[in-house]
């Protein structure tokens, strides 16, 4: 099967007051069609800026390397007219807060027509009326009148499905969508998700679902990368990761969640200290200074993102190799 | 569905709309109530014999014409009935006569508002153009070279006293290079266009007379641009906050990333977005105007209110002075509150609350 | 308001921003305000000649002998300039500081007591908001009589109420932050919460304002004398020279170089009241902060 979006590579440099800080350094991952994709990891661990350098949204004067291959294009050598063409059409995104990614002095209508009108070349009546069905299979109730109302009389949760109406509106290959549960309400987050779902089914639609709670990830990813601090530490199929996880990153994070079936007395682990700010990155692996299976090794050498046993993996120790 | 919809299906943005326009027409009514009380005591404060100079020395001998005269406007009445009757008047449209020019003052008014108003009309239109666009400029183009020369510039151009580049303007213009004429709204000895709006570019253009029009227009160039140029510069940092504000939103990297070519999210997205914010300035815009008319008109020799209001604080032509003074206040807190009306009609989250 | 409050304690805490003395404007700002004091204490010292002497040819243009030329009195324009200083940027910062003493009294009380006292001092406040400041300034100076005195005192009447508004709003919602209500519970007495929490917090804001509406105040009072509500001939007086200078407009140094007084002076309290408010609201800086 050939992927549909193919990153290698891909760095990103923002820049500070005291210099350039590498967000982003050197990740690689591949999407498949049809497929959702998982990215997870605390916050500040390069999730979100990789994805918005794929279509050039990254703050002015942030630098990015790499490629990302595309359709046979790399869009990180796009610009201008070309990277437009894709952006809204091929590509849909979907954003954390959907109380401040509408805008709010538009109408729904016109946020979910504009760019169906400049990039499918429909008239006002034809956009509208498919505004209209993009509204109902997002479950807005009443779609019609929906058009005319403006954001704020809307609530978070039916705020992001049209957010994710906006996104699909031009019928993208893919969606990518930036923690799209993470400011809603627990209840609100499961209908959210199910219908990422539903319409990735009915669609073929690929989505890259960014989160840091993987328990938002056990319920829809097909695969899943685990970032740390501006890399990839292990990524692979959800079952084989999240049942067994190999890097300590990962078993942490798995950790870190509370289990309804887990024996009462199970203490909830937190892990200790905090993600490297990126001006302050450790030599060696990341992830040793907080990691309890450190051994001298992991102070010096940046282990690679290696294939082992049907998953990729950067650790040395690997201290979960055998099934605990 | 598990996030019940809350969405009221039938918006009625339009009951809510009329509420918050009866409050904001309210608040209005309030406050001309208190204009015409701080200007009656203003008034009252004005140490001069108020019968002399309406009278003049002759009627002001005869003890019946003054005793009408006071009758008239309540004299020798206590101050609140005086104010009861300064009210009463008003209603009916009598601002009293000017002491300068005997004639009612409202006459006054009506003969140099025009004038005034077509200056700040032209004015305002260039500072806002200017202006906005400078703003987004310079937003745009933060922390670099563009941004701070139009930092530093609109700076300078807050600091100018109006009056100053006014005299300046008149020496360049016209005396040195004589492109533009120096005073006045026409050319000595041309007649004005029929009256219909009082504003000559208009009158001009509707009676389809292109030359007059020209010249008006001609006429109004160094002093329109001289008052528009402080507010350019006000108005320049206000959008440029006010774009800086908006430009981090999530909505317009949104916008982006649907694929809208850039000038569609500077115009729709952020413009849009930091427009109430730019709006409300145009209250204070429209004050610096009166404020530079007041100063300009005199060296413009335009015949308009400003000067009207400078005669008469000079000459201590007290009903002229309140005639004025509420003149303006009244038309200024008129335009805060279409100003008002404006931020609720371009925002619609402010409509419904 | 509330948050420029709000951001200088949190700016207190980061100070990652540039102190505002670092910034080319403020330099430039600070440098050429002290200028203008030290020429204004120092006039009799500096100015060439006696400003009100009417001893030269009128009319000269700038040359060796005078800098600036003479006026149609033949009165030496640099020395009227030079003791132009001693009434325009004094009296500026005199009034500008009665306005917010009586402004932040006001606002103070309006935001401390609230209720009766809020109403009546906001209403009034209201209302001076509703004219135009150069006609009610003009009105009052007029009603007043003319004179410098007056025209700096109807000045003070149209500026005291944004200090009002500035300082009760502060007082407002510093009053409502839990660290207030908690030195109250714990029963500090009001004086302690005024200086200790209230003040430093309003102070800021306060300063920003007034150094702006310094510059401001000079154009005003600059503007009614050019009107002739202000200073009275002879006094060298900018604004009243600017005037002159109208009159006699073909001999443009007479009000071209008062004028270009009054610019620099407005200029360097614009300079530094806007670098100030970046050192408090890096948000929107003009300056080179990153955020």
């Amino acid at each position: 099967m050939t992927a549909l979006l193919e990153v290698e590579g891909l760095r990103v440099r923002l820049p500070t007051p005291r210099g350039f800080a590498t967000v982003v350094d050197g990740i690689d991952y591949h999407v498949e069609p049809a497929q959702v994709f998982g990215v997870a990891g605390e916050s500040g661990s390069g999730k979100t800026m990789s994805m918005l350098a794929l279509l050039g949204l990254l703050p002015p004067g942030a630098v990015v390397e790499g490629r990302a291959a595309f359709g046979g294009k790399d869009l990180l050598r796009l610009r201008g007219r070309e990277l437009r063409a894709v952006s809204g059409r091929d590509i849909g995104m979907v954003f954390q807060d959907p109380m401040t990614s509408l805008h709010p002095m538009l109408t729904i209508g016109q946020q979910l027509t504009e760019h169906m009108r400049r990039h499918l070349g429909l008239g006002r009546r034809a956009a509208g009326d498919r505004a209209v069905e993009l509204l109902d299979q997002v479950r807005i109730p009443g779609p019609r009148s929906a058009l005319h109302a403006y954001p704020h009389q809307f609530s978070g949760g039916m705020r992001q499905r049209i957010a994710i109406a906006i996104a699909l509106a031009c019928g993208p290959r893919l969606l990518i969508a930036d923690e799209p549960t993470t400011a809603l309400d627990v209840t609100v987050q499961a209908g959210i998700l199910r219908l990422l779902d539903r319409l990735r089914r009915e669609h073929d639609l690929s989505v890259v679902l960014i989160t840091h709670d993987l328990a938002v990830m056990s319920s829809i990813a097909d695969r899943i990368s685990i970032f740390y601090a501006g890399r990839v530490v292990e990524s692979g199929r959800r079952d084989e990761l999240l049942r067994r996880p190999r890097h300590p990153y990962t078993r942490a994070l798995l950790d870190a969640l509370p289990h309804p079936e887990a024996a009462r007395d199970t203490p909830l682990v937190a892990i200790k200290g905090a993600p490297p700010s990126p001006q302050q990155i450790p030599p060696g692996c990341r992830y040793h200074p907080r990691c309890p299976y450190a051994i001298e090794v992991c102070t010096m050498d940046d282990p690679p993102l290696v294939p082992t046993d049907g998953r990729r993996l950067a650790c040395h120790v690997d201290p979960f190799a055998d099934g605990e | 569905m598990v996030d019940a919809p809350r969405a009221r299906r039938r918006p009625r943005p339009s009951s809510s709309f009329l509420r918050f326009l009866l409050r904001r027409l309210a608040a209005l009514v309030l406050l001309a109530v208190g204009i015409t009380l701080v200007v009656f005591v203003l008034t009252q404060l004005v140490p001069s014999n108020a019968v002399a100079t309406n009278l003049g020395e002759q009627a002001a001998a005869d003890p019946a014409a003054v005793a009408a005269f006071k009758a008239h406007y309540g004299l020798d009445k206590p101050l609140p009935v005086r104010y009861w009757l300064y009210l009463r008047h008003l209603l009916q449209g009598d601002l009293g006569q000017s002491s300068l020019t005997h004639d009612a003052v409202t006459h006054d008014l009506g003969q140099f508002i025009p004038a005034t108003a077509e200056l700040a009309l032209y004015s305002i239109v260039i500072a806002a153009f200017f202006g906005i666009t400078f703003g987004v400029i310079a937003a745009m183009r933060r922390n670099r070279p563009t941004d701070h020369v139009l930092r530093v510039v609109s700076l300078g151009g807050i600091s100018m006293p109006t009056f100053w580049i006014a005299l300046v303007a008149l020496y360049v213009g016209f005396f040195k290079l004589g492109w533009f004429p120096g005073a006045d709204r026409l050319d000595p000895g041309v007649l004005p266009p029929p009256h219909k709006s009082g504003l000559y570019t208009i009158d001009a253009l509707l009676g389809g007379q292109w030359g007059l029009f020209a010249q008006a227009l001609h006429h109004l160039v160094l002093p329109a641009l001289v008052l528009a140029a402080f507010n350019v510069s006000l108005l320049t940092r206000y959008t440029r906050s006010a774009v800086l504000e908006v430009v981090g939103n999530d909505y317009v990297r949104a916008g982006r990333a649907k694929g809208l070519p850039e000038r569609v999210v500077v115009r729709r997205y952020i413009l849009r977005a930091a427009l109430p914010a730019v709006v409300t300035v145009l209250g204070l815009v429209f004050a610096n105007v009166l404020t530079g008319a007041v100063l300009v008109e005199k060296i413009f020799s335009w015949p308009g209110i400003g000067q009207y209001a400078y005669q008469a604080a000079v000459n201590l032509d007290v009903p002229a002075i309140a005639g004025v003074s509420l003149f303006v206040a009244v038309v200024y807190i008129t335009v805060n509150f279409i100003v008002d009306i404006l931020y609720g009609l371009i925002d619609p989250r402010i409509r419904v609350r | 308001m509330s948050t420029l409050a709000f951001r200088m304690r949190a700016r207190r805490r980061g100070g990652t921003t540039r102190p505002a003395w670092r910034q080319p404007l403020a330099v430039a700002g600070g440098v050429i305000a002290i200028a203008w004091l030290v020429v204004a204490i120092f006039a009799p010292f500096i100015a060439p000649h006696d400003p009100l002497a009417q001893t030269f040819t009128p009319a000269q243009s700038p040359s060796g002998a005078h800098l600036f030329g003479t006026d149609e009195l033949g009165r030496d324009v640099l020395s009227r300039v030079i003791y132009g200083a001693r009434v325009s940027v004094p009296i500026a910062l005199l009034l500008v500081s009665l306005a917010a003493l009586i402004g932040g009294l006001v606002g103070g009380l309006a935001g401390y007591f609230r209720g009766i006292v809020d109403g009546i001092s906001m209403r009034t406040v209201d209302l001076v908001f509703a004219f135009p400041p150069i006609i009610l300034a003009m009105v009052v100076a007029a009603v007043l009589g003319r004179g410098l005195r007056n025209a700096a005192l109807a000045i003070v009447v149209v500026a005291w109420p944004s200090y009002a508004r500035v300082v009760r709003g502060l007082v407002l919602s510093v009053g409502d932050t839990e660290y207030v209500e908690s030195a109250r519970l714990l029963g500090a007495s009001a004086r302690r919460t005024l200086f200790r929490d209230v003040l430093p917090n309003v102070a800021g804001p306060v300063f920003v304002l007034a150094t702006l509406d310094l510059a401001n105040a000079i154009l005003l009072l600059s503007g009614l004398s050019f009107l002739g509500l202000g200073a009275q001939p002879p006094q060298a007086e900018w604004g009243s020279m600017v005037a002159n200078g109208a009159q006699y407009f073909q001999w443009w140094w007479m009000g071209t170089f008062p004028g270009l007084a009054i610019f620099t002076a407005v200029l360097a309290f614009n300079f530094l009241g806007d670098s100030l408010r970046d050192f408090f609201d890096p948000q929107t800086s003009w300056g080179g902060d990153e955020r």
